[in-house]
């Protein structure tokens, strides 16, 4: 048989990064996110179906967002300047909206992106065995769109990818990635916070 | 930096095969090619610039086309099978058209994909020294559209692909994947032979 070789051209990367001492952050996170659900227990609708959005968190003044950030700032610098090869400016980046949504018992998330933005994360506060993994869409619109009739699922005719996070896990990945949340099939609280991230000239 | 995992998900294939003992077969489809240049000199206008490009092969009744798709056939079949997990029903299966392109000096071959197909593929017959390499396009706009200023170019920010094949490769690839053709700076012709796969719905 011949020579063979395979190019996968233009992937689509997804980060994950565990944060350290992650259980001492999670604590402050979910004490602010409960703070922050009893003076707005309505919350916002985007993609959620039956959990709770919180409005976006204060990014501006101390507090267990700015120290969370400060956990992860120069991972995200060095994804940006390393793995996605572009240009690090310190005060051009900017987180521009980060909010936490809690998913009880049979709450989910439907598919989604992220407009008007870069980066997108996800990071686990709260992450109960079977309470929704996250599910991200091929976005090739001209591959899933119509195709031969699959008999193996692989990388290449595959048109979805589960990632099973743990707590303590900060996903990183394109705002224009198309992805959902499973239903919560546990009996306790799913609790993330997500955010966004700009770049500019 | 501490470890962290990078997924690369939702990737494109080309799948680079060598072909052994291509030089007597390409010797063949050459003299194949060059027969229908003199007979059909005009040839057909596709994404062709300044280059010639030929009517369909015969499939049927040309003993060097029918060994040519016997070749062919075997590396569709592993691709579709072993590595991208279609179904592979032979009697669904069709190898066509199938085509060549001769791009004499200052010619290339703007960007384009092929409709109505799965998969196409270019097998390289002749392909001397700087005469045009094969560039690929990331087939996501929402990504070429709008991104940050790029600083060095890598796997997940680049929105162009360059391959240098050699006389012998076959390239197999998704047939939406826009790519384009560099120009032949040489002073020799440039020969490939291109073809599309399709299945057929069950």
């Amino acid at each position: 048989m011949a020579k063979k070789k395979i190019y996968n051209l233009f992937p689509v990367p997804i980060f994950q990064y565990k944060i350290e001492n992650y259980q001492e952050i999670n604590q402050e996170l979910l004490n602010y996110i409960l703070e922050l659900q009893k003076k707005n227990k309505i919350g916002n609708t985007h993609s959620n179906r039956g959990g709770w959005h919180s409005p976006n968190f204060d990014l501006v003044n101390e507090g267990p967002p700015i120290n969370f950030i400060n956990k992860f700032k120069d991972f995200l610098k060095h994804i940006i300047s390393s793995d996605m090869g572009w240009e690090y400016i310190p005060n051009k980046q900017r987180i521009v909206a980060m909010w936490a949504i809690i998913n009880k018992k049979n709450s989910f998330n439907v598919m989604h992106n992220h407009q008007n933005c870069y980066l997108s994360a996800s990071y686990y506060v709260r992450k109960p065995e079977d309470s929704g993994d996250i599910t991200f869409f091929d976005p090739k619109e001209a591959k899933t769109y119509r195709f031969p009739k699959i008999e193996k699922y692989t990388e290449y005719s595959t048109e979805i990818v589960t990632i099973e996070p743990e707590e303590g896990d900060l996903l990183i990945f394109p705002s224009y990635l198309y992805h959902a949340v499973g239903e919560n099939l546990s009996d306790d609280n799913r609790v993330v916070v997500s955010f966004n991230i700009d770049i500019g000239y | 930096m501490k470890d962290y995992k990078v997924r690369r998900l939702f990737s494109t294939p080309v799948f680079h095969f060598e072909i052994e003992n291509y030089k007597k077969l390409n010797t063949e489809l050459e003299n194949y090619i060059l027969t229908l240049k003199k007979k059909y000199e005009k040839g057909q206008k596709k994404s062709n610039y300044g280059g010639w490009h030929s009517p369909f092969f015969d499939l049927v009744n040309n003993s060097t086309v029918k060994k040519f798709v016997l070749i062919i056939q075997k590396f569709i079949q592993k691709v579709i099978i072993d590595e991208i997990g279609w179904k592979y029903n032979s009697d669904k299966v069709k190898i066509a058209p199938i085509w060549s392109i001769v791009n004499k000096k200052g010619s290339f071959n703007i960007q384009h994909n092929h409709p109505n197909a799965y998969l196409s593929a270019v097998y390289y017959v002749r392909f001397p020294e700087n005469s045009g390499n094969i560039k690929f396009f990331d087939p996501k706009e929402q990504k070429n559209i709008r991104y940050p200023k790029i600083k060095n170019y890598t796997d997940m920010s680049a929105a162009i692909t360059e391959i240098t094949p050699k006389e012998g490769d076959l390239l197999i690839f998704p047939a939406y994947l826009y790519h384009a053709v560099g120009e032949n700076l040489s002073e020799d012709d440039r020969i490939i032979i291109s073809f599309n796969v399709d299945i057929e719905n069950e």
